[in-house]
């Protein structure tokens, strides 16, 4: 069942008055039978890997906070974790070299759980907390799988912690108004995302990148910026209609965007885009990587061999790589993925070491940091990095990225076509009509506005939306209501998401 | 609490009322299908014939000729827009029987071959058009709900909804500014809302010949492309029964409520032009064996016009609007035609001798006029 699909919303809405009817204490089953429900209709092949996960960390985790002895309990820690993340790497394996032919289509049954990336991370950052005594091990396993399946979240996330959204199972939850509202408003600010910008550039994008049209820099630099709009547009979009689903149960998830685009450095970027993932990956790799044993080790060594600095930096710059190198690898096995990890491990990793001198080039140029142009010149900058990155995500093979890469800085300058030429040729070839580009335009133009106004004032535009007089604030909704109905491309339809298929 | 729900129930009602008014406007008032939903609504239990069926079924059926050699009132239900007869054609028939007590009800069983099979590919979800014009104007709402759930797919349930979206948006040309000005000025005129024949067929520019349900295709330049079609090679079999790309459980539906009420039911698949046929020989072949099937399980009479002996009647060029549909004058035999073989069936004669029994020389017969 589609998140953007009519019958999601049916769903959500009879689930949804049945939720509120039903006694308090029986509300977390109902939302496990919608959950197993919603579950088994994305794929009841995945059923059975997503029982072995909750059944084996319920159990581990039970067992972690029976046993004594602490070698045994890191052991039993160990033993499930890499049972569960096996499964995963195996799959995402098995994925790769079905996809590869490497298996010479021997492979060609095999498939892809539901959400198997997002709910093994999940699964893995409640074991991980019950053995580091953060959190109590749930003693019902049913509740686990709740925590594990709960069903705007298997989606594509966020990757939820037990503390945050566990808890609010056991939470009894009356009926709102203002958080039906509010989770409303939010689906169709996700659908705005998702139909209207995200799925009408799916076309572009993928002419300029799956069929290798892009011949120019111009060319590169016009994919990229669509593909960072798109990707933008589908993943945050998806979020969005996940968010407003589940608040109308009452239920808060956390958030995964927080206008990532207004960043003023990688390092905020990737804290401000798949917040979950990243929070994850802190939490879970680079401080458990920066404080062990060998990393300690090798700061010391650096600081006895180069300075006191260096011995500072260097776990953060090895611990952001291998951050990366994961989160590149969570993309899929692919050479062009890792590098893109790499890339932007690297980035953050040159920009910690170098923090000391950009700090006192600051200073020299009196640049403080309410410095408007250069907070503009940062937000740019990062913007554009990430762009550039974007083409080692979005390209199809390694060589690809790199044709594409070497086109956008070395390419011969004579034969360069210029943007607009590129943007034109894109527009006939895709025979956009006038309203094609005018809604993307439009729609553009407005998710830049209401973030830039979210950004300055620290206020959400929902919220002052809902200030407003009503005439005036009704009008503004209708107004949009009825944009995304006639700018949307197949609203409603079962559309793929970027990130559906972790 | 109270205040704040009622408050946010007022406010999808004004979304979707906003929705209703642009939709108004958006089917013009001199529509067909307007008038003929009125007309079956209005006329209770007036029609002792209906007809049923896509375009086909619309512009090939006249009631002028069916009343006369029937000696029954007719009228003619089909509905235009429709890619195959499925399930927007079973709604109205729901929609129809509501209001009349028919005794004979013929279907006109279109297909679909691979020229349109994207169309097909959305099989259920199209009928988008259909829906547009006829799902709005049913008065009975169950009707209309069929209407929208055995035609909807992911892809167009809300658009059927908004649909000004497709008409407007989608499908926007330089006309249509101009339309939906004139869609909102037909609702201003005393015509619209008294369903006036007189004005209806003063405002539309298509359909002059409107009568009873019945409105004849205008004639299309289409003799040239056809000519220059590839004809397809005939596979050697003649198919008993084959995958069609028609939903018969909807045609079985309706068959099922006839046989029940006892209800004469005619099952007639649909006329196309000899190029049309020899293009797609295998698929023509296979679908008429599998209507015939149908018509067999189901207690229809069965006639087969394609199939006719040239002795009997011959559909010429000169008789189709198109490819796929028969001008004034092709109906006009066409309904003759059928409607004699129905009195001759009715009177316990045998029709066989009208038809080729043996496909192979009718077969020879069709190539052999190119």
């Amino acid at each position: 069942m589609n998140i953007t699909t009519l019958p999601f919303m049916l769903f959500i809405l009879v689930g949804a008055v049945i939720y509120y009817v039903i006694p308090k204490k029986i509300q977390w089953i109902w939302l496990l039978i919608m959950s197993c429900y919603f579950y088994w209709q994305g794929g009841k092949e995945g059923v059975l890997y997503i029982l072995f996960t909750c059944l084996t960390i319920w159990g581990g985790a039970l067992g972690i906070t029976k046993i004594g002895d602490d070698k045994k309990k890191k052991l039993l820690y160990r033993t499930v974790l890499i049972a569960n993340l096996g499964i995963l790497i195996v799959v995402k394996g098995l994925l790769f070299a079905s996809a590869m032919e490497l298996m010479q289509g021997k492979l060609s049954a095999v498939i892809m759980p539901l959400a198997l990336s997002f709910y093994t991370l999940t699964a893995a950052s409640y074991l991980t907390d019950v053995y580091w005594e953060k959190i109590e091990a749930e003693k019902n396993p049913a509740r686990l799988l709740l925590f594990l399946s709960f069903f705007p979240a298997v989606v594509q996330g966020p990757i939820a912690r037990y503390k945050d959204l566990g808890e609010q199972f056991k939470i009894a939850h009356k009926f709102d108004i203002d958080e039906l509202e509010a989770g409303l408003l939010r689906i169709i600010w996700g659908f705005f995302k998702k139909a209207v910008i995200a799925d009408r550039l799916v076309n572009s994008v993928s002419y300029i990148f799956d069929e290798g049209n892009a011949n120019s820099a111009a060319f590169v630099f016009f994919g990229a910026i669509l593909y960072a709009i798109q990707q933008y547009g589908d993943f945050s979009g998806g979020i969005d209609i996940v968010t407003g689903a589940a608040r109308i149960y009452g239920i808060e998830l956390a958030p995964n965007f927080e206008r990532p685009y207004f960043s003023k450095s990688l390092g905020e970027f990737w804290r401000r885009w798949h917040i979950s993932l990243g929070a994850w990956m802190k939490d879970y790799v680079f401080y458990p990587f920066s404080v062990s044993q060998g990393t300690r080790k090798l700061s010391k060594w650096a600081k006895n061999k180069w300075s006191k600095q260096a011995g500072k930096v260097l776990p953060v710059v090895l611990g952001n790589l291998l951050v990366f190198l994961l989160v590149g690898l969570w993309h899929g096995y692919y050479l062009h993925f890792i590098v893109w990890g790499i890339y932007n491990g690297a980035i953050i990793a040159f920009s910690a070491a170098m923090e000391p001198t950009y700090k006192k080039w600051r200073a020299f140029f009196k640049i403080t940091d309410t410095t408007k142009w250069f907070k503009v010149f940062q937000v740019i900058r990062t913007f554009l990095i990430f762009v550039i990155g974007g083409i080692f995500d979005r390209a199809v093979t390694m060589r690809d990225s790199l044709r594409m890469f070497k086109m956008f800085f070395v390419g011969p300058l004579r034969e360069q076509a210029s943007l607009s030429s590129s943007v034109m040729k894109t527009i006939e070839h895709l025979d956009f009509g006038t309203f094609d580009i005018a809604f993307v335009v439009i729609a553009v133009a407005i998710l830049f506005g209401c973030e830039l106004f979210e950004e300055i004032t620290g206020k959400s535009i929902r919220e002052s939306v809902m200030k407003l007089v009503l005439p005036l604030r009704w009008l503004i909704l209708i107004l949009f209501i009825y944009f995304v109905i006639a700018a949307h491309v197949d609203l409603g339809a079962d559309t793929e998401f970027l990130y559906g298929g972790f | 609490m109270i205040k704040k729900l009622v408050r946010l129930v007022l406010f999808i009602a004004l979304v979707f009322g906003i929705n209703g008014v642009i939709c108004l406007a958006t089917i013009p008032g001199y529509d067909v299908s307007r008038f003929q939903n009125h007309y079956i609504a209005k006329d209770k239990n007036k029609y002792e014939v209906l007809i049923f069926g896509a375009s086909d079924a619309m512009n090939q059926f006249d009631p002028r000729v069916a009343d006369r050699v029937l000696g029954k009132e007719t009228f003619n239900c089909g509905m235009f827009g429709t890619y195959y007869m499925g399930g927007q054609v079973y709604a109205n028939f729901l929609n129809a029987i509501t209001y009349q007590n028919p005794d004979t009800v013929i279907l006109c069983v279109a297909d679909c071959n691979e020229d349109n099979s994207d169309e097909l590919e959305k099989t259920k979800s199209f009928g988008a058009a259909s829906y547009h014009y006829y799902g709005n104007e049913m008065r009975n709402k169950f009707a209309k709900w069929q209407a929208y759930v055995r035609t909807s797919k992911y892809d167009n349930a809300l658009e059927k909804i908004f649909e000004w979206k497709t008409q407007w948006v989608e499908d926007f040309d330089e006309n249509t500014p101009r339309r939906i000005t004139e869609g909102f000025r037909l609702l201003t005129e005393k015509g619209y809302w008294t369903y006036d024949e007189e004005w209806r067929k003063e405002s539309d520019p298509r359909n002059k010949d409107y009568y009873k349900g019945f409105s004849s295709e205008m004639q299309h330049d289409w003799l040239e492309d056809a000519k220059n079609c590839e004809f397809e090679e005939f596979s050697g079999d003649y198919p008993d029964y084959g995958d069609v790309l028609v939903d018969g459980c909807d045609i079985e539906d309706i068959a099922r409520y006839c046989n029940k009420h006892d209800i004469r039911i005619v099952m007639i698949p649909s006329i196309t032009s000899r190029y049309s046929i020899a293009s797609h020989i295998n698929e023509r072949l296979n679908f008429w064996a599998y209507v015939k099937r149908l018509a067999e399980q189901s207690g229809a009479e069965y006639y087969n016009p394609n199939i006719y002996r040239k002795d009997y009647v011959e559909f010429l060029d000169e008789d189709f609007a198109e490819d796929n549909h028969l001008n004034k004058e092709g109906s006009a035999k066409f309904t003759e035609s059928i409607c004699f073989l129905m009195n001759e069936r009715q009177d316990g004669k045998n029709t066989d001798k009208y038809f080729y029994s043996d496909m192979s020389e009718w077969l020879n017969d069709l190539y052999k006029s190119f």
